[in-house]
């Protein structure tokens, strides 16, 4: 059953220098339960379209286009109000490892209850607290830690608590966006293992950010690969893992590769972050200037959808 | 760090500080130009009264005994006498200071509450027109000089519509009318406190205001607002319950690193509006000449403003747990 | 010598970025053409005694005038009650704000930047001694100690009136300095300094100084307010300069001989000026932090 279809949503940033899109009619779908990994590096919208989801842009993003429909019903229409009962209740978010995702001043169990409290104002505080409680227990953080300040918890138990968090209204969508980032390896390990965990117990739909393919591939079901703004790639996670289609899925699998031994510098030399403020052309190939494989086609005529199997396609002319 | 160990060590600075000023004043008033005895002893006084005073200062020792004896002195709250008033100086101090703190903590406390809630609504319209009205209201506020404002406040309130009392702090009638009970005369002293303390507030909300506002609109770009959003909660809890109390940390800071600037206007305000505090009493002392009370009043002041500063710096870390571990 | 003008070429340009960031600012703008008001005043000062010597401020005296009269054809804020003009009063009043202002705020700006880089540059106890003795300074209420130094000391002229504001005033600013030379010291190109041989003295006025001197110009500008106000409190409780005529010792004056009831003409242009001329410095502050201060111009952006 699909919990949710994205169909061509486009997103812009209003700047000093005028209009920048970050996302172009960006279109996939999610089924109940599944995970779904979107990948790119830092500035390629994959964070908007997270953020777009549940409305969540700061003041200069726009929704330019496009529907959201997440159990049938568009998120893009419905009003402030309704969409402040599907956040969290529905759609709820593991934040960025990096962010300050606490409120400094507060305790992380007060804030942690207050999710509960706003989506289930009939639960007492005695309730609302027992619930946290077991939420701790599964992501292994001691109870007595409940009612410390965020600064006295280490990144990766503020992590956990974050995850605690997410999962506090039993969301059926949990957006998680770079949960590991700025983690050391071994904490990063033990949060992917447990998100993949909780995802398969509970059998909650994940859409997993970031900029990492070999994780991605490691918790997800499929694969998006985004690039300045565009979905270059879609597919299962082995069709994307095993056989990568797009020239610029293949730059960034091998750029992956290379932690197991070949070091390839012109692959490094290949990634460029791309700049926000870059306006996208939409008419020929994003990826033109770094592609090894282009040919003067690739100049003249805009990239095309291949679908190579019903699952996988790329966008590029020259894929078969 | 406990909240106890933060208050005890906040405590020893300001003792620190408190004795650096003690000393200073001691050695400016013996050092300066001039005879030290005639500025601690009444020229009007009788040759055997000034001779015991100078002998009981000490004033006829050497400057390190001289030293000795200020401090021993001010540990037995002996001031000498004021010239003025031929009282001995610790009595008019014990009478002036309560009115100044009365005065100035209410001032200072209204301000900060109303700039830190006006300021936090303010940022949240920020760019629209009432954004802009209520901050160049607050800077013209904030600037406007107080002596000025009080005479104005006299003029108007006072003299033009009438209704408010001229100056002083109690009305003498009624405060020696039997008849009349504490509710009465409560009500009388705040109401001859209503202009001083509008005149006072007025500067200091402008300026709490300024900073509340720029705080809120720092603190809404935190990505724990974000955080907040995203659990879905309405716009008004965000605003008050996340980002109003971590925005208004820096309007506390500034209240305390104010503080000596602040008791400048109080003193300014009792003045102008004949107000019995101990900031008063200092410009009257010094105009006059009484040396004993100037310095008296002087060191009392500061022990406001430090006392004050440990208060700030308590709230403060009862604000902000990050402090108090 | 090229290097030199590209060099030159680019400070000019982040100059002239700054000064249009500056003038779009509404607060800024509004503060500049106060401010330029009041200059004007202060140049204008010198026309009126020019005229006429009972124009003068101080001794120019109306030999028709009695007591105080409002505005006239003569004397177009009207006089004083010795019968001088007010408005002539009022323009050397702008004169002296800014020679206070201006003077006051520059003595406590060299005093601040000095011991805050002396502070944060050699640390250790050097460094604690300094900011104690900053923190003692930072709680004694400037105009209050003032007065108490004029009691002892006699009447006090308006040079050592400004000597005493900013002998008051620059913990505030040595506070930040130290804080920026701190966080100045950790980078590299202070250590690459010092590897070349270079010593303290030279690093400290070579290499730190030029950049904490903007933030030093921006808490110029607010100091300049906070001694115009001293200034005109010390005037109007009648410890100013005897020999100048101040905005608050105008106010002194109305106040003193008891015409606040009577004589709005008389009360209201000195207070007036006294607000805007420190509102016209305040507002430009404000504006260059923004220009100085990234923090509170940056666009959000989150891809």
């Amino acid at each position: 059953m699909t919990l949710l279809e994205v169909e061509n949503l486009s997103i812009a940033y209003q700047t000093r220098g005028g209009v920048s899109l970050a996302v172009d009619a960006a279109s996939f779908s999610l089924e109940k339960g599944k995970s779904l990994g979107i990948v790119g590096e830092s500035g390629c919208g994959k964070t908007t379209i997270g953020m777009g989801l549940l409305r969540l842009l700061p003041e200069n993003g726009i929704i330019q286009d496009g529907k959201v429909l997440f159990e049938g019903q568009d998120l893009l229409q419905i009003s402030e109000d309704e969409m402040r009962t599907i956040r969290w209740k529905k759609i709820s978010m593991i934040f960025q490892a990096a962010m300050n995702a606490w409120n400094p001043v507060q305790r992380v169990g007060e804030q942690i209850v207050e999710a509960i409290r706003i989506h289930y104002p009939d639960y007492s505080r005695d309730r609302a607290v027992k619930e946290v409680e077991d939420l701790y227990q599964l992501v292994d953080i001691p109870r007595n830690r409940l009612f410390n300040y965020p600064h006295e918890y280490s990144g990766g138990m503020k992590q956990r608590a974050i995850i605690a968090m997410a999962l506090t209204c039993h969301p059926d969508l949990i957006i998680a966006d770079e949960p590991t980032t700025a983690l050391d390896v071994i904490v990063q390990d033990q949060i992917i293992q447990k998100i993949k965990e909780i995802q398969k117990e509970l059998s909650i739909a994940v859409i997993f950010i970031s900029h990492d393919i070999g994780m991605v591939a490691e918790v997800c079901h499929d694969i998006m690969v985004m690039y300045k703004g565009k979905i270059v790639e879609v597919g299962k996670r082995e069709e994307v893992f095993v056989t990568p289609m797009h020239p610029y899925t293949k730059s960034l699998l091998s750029s992956y590769l290379t932690l197991d031994g070949v070091f390839d510098f012109e692959d490094k030399a290949n990634e460029t972050v791309c700049q926000p403020d870059t306006i996208i052309d939409s008419h020929i190939c994003g990826y033109i200037q770094h592609c090894q494989e282009a040919d003067s086609s690739c100049l003249r005529e805009a990239p095309r959808w291949q679908e190579i199997t019903p699952t996988h396609k790329a966008l590029c002319r020259l894929c078969k | 760090m406990t909240l106890r160990r933060l208050i005890l060590r906040r405590s020893l600075e300001i003792l620190v500080i408190f004795f650096l000023i003690l000393s200073g004043l001691f050695f400016l008033f013996h050092l300066a130009p001039g005879d030290p005895v005639s500025r601690m002893v009444d020229p009007s006084m009788s040759p055997e009264d000034a001779e015991l005073l100078v002998s009981q200062l000490g004033l006829d020792q050497p400057l390190w005994l001289r030293y000795l004896y200020y401090l021993k002195n001010f540990c037995t709250g002996d001031f000498g006498i004021s010239f003025h008033y031929g009282r001995p100086v610790v009595e008019v101090i014990g009478e002036r200071l309560p009115n100044t703190i009365l005065l100035f903590t209410t001032s200072i406390i209204l301000s900060a509450l109303a700039g830190i809630s006006w300021g936090k609504l303010v940022a949240w319209y920020k760019g629209k027109r009432v954004d802009t009205v209520v901050t160049i209201t607050s800077l013209v506020c904030h600037t406007l000089f107080l002596p000025w404002i009080a005479l104005l406040f006299i003029w108007v309130f006072a003299y033009k519509i009438g209704g408010f009392p001229l100056n002083g702090m109690i009305s003498p009638e009624l405060w020696s009318d039997p008849a009349s009970g504490w509710f009465v005369k409560a009500l009388d002293i705040l109401h001859h406190m209503l202009l001083p303390l509008l005149t006072l507030s007025i500067i200091h909300v402008g300026e709490y205001l300024l900073i509340m506002r720029s705080s809120m609109l720092e603190t809404l770009s935190e990505d724990y607002i974000l955080t907040a959003r995203a659990k879905g909660l309405s716009e008004k809890r965000i605003r008050n319950r996340h980002a109003g109390p971590n925005a208004s940390l820096p309007v506390v800071t500034n209240v305390g690193l104010s503080l000596a600037f602040s008791i400048n206007g109080g003193a300014l305000t009792e003045t102008v509006f004949t107000w019995p505090g101990i900031g008063r009493e200092l410009i009257f002392a010094v105009s006059n000449n009484d040396y004993p009370l100037a310095l008296a009043s002087f060191l009392f002041i500061s022990i406001v403003v430090l006392v004050a500063n440990l208060v700030v710096d308590v709230l403060y870390a009862y604000l902000d747990p990050r402090i108090r571990y | 010598m090229l290097k030199a003008l590209a060099r030159k070429s680019h400070t000019l340009e982040r100059f002239l970025e700054g000064w249009s960031l500056f003038y779009e600012n509404t607060v800024g703008r509004i503060g500049l053409f106060l401010l330029l008001f009041f200059a004007l005043m202060a140049v204008c000062s010198y026309i009126p005694p020019l005229i006429d010597p009972m124009y003068h401020p101080m001794t120019g005296v109306d030999p028709e005038v009695f007591r105080s009269t409002p505005p006239s054809p003569t004397h177009w804020l009207g006089t004083d009650n010795i019968g001088r003009d007010l408005l002539s009063q009022l323009l050397t009043g702008a004169r002296i704000a800014f020679l206070v202002g201006i003077t006051a705020a520059f003595m406590s700006i060299v005093f601040g930047t000095l011991i805050g880089m002396i502070a944060g540059y050699a640390g250790k106890v050097l460094d604690s001694l300094l900011m104690r003795f900053a923190d003692m300074i930072m709680v004694m209420p400037s105009l209050l100690v003032v007065l108490l130094l004029s009691s002892l000391f006699g009447q006090l002229n308006i040079w050592i009136i400004v000597l005493l504001i900013s002998l008051f005033r620059w913990p505030g600013i040595a506070r930040v300095i130290r804080a920026q030379t701190l966080s100045l010291k950790q980078r590299p190109f202070i250590d690459m300094a010092r590897v070349a041989g270079a010593s303290h003295l030279r690093i400290v006025f070579r290499h730190i100084l030029p950049n904490v001197l903007p933030m030093a110009l921006l808490y110029m500008t607010f100091r300049v307010t906070s001694a115009i106000i001293v200034e005109a409190a010390l005037a109007f409780l009648g410890f100013g300069d005897p020999n100048t005529v101040s905005w608050g010792m105008m106010l002194q004056w109305v106040w003193k001989t008891g015409h606040m009831f009577q004589a709005p003409y008389w009360l209201l242009p000195p207070g007036i000026c006294i607000s805007l001329i420190t509102l016209s410095f305040y507002m430009m502050g404000r504006a260059m932090e923004e220009v100085l201060d990234p923090r509170l111009r940056k666009e959000e952006q989150r891809i």
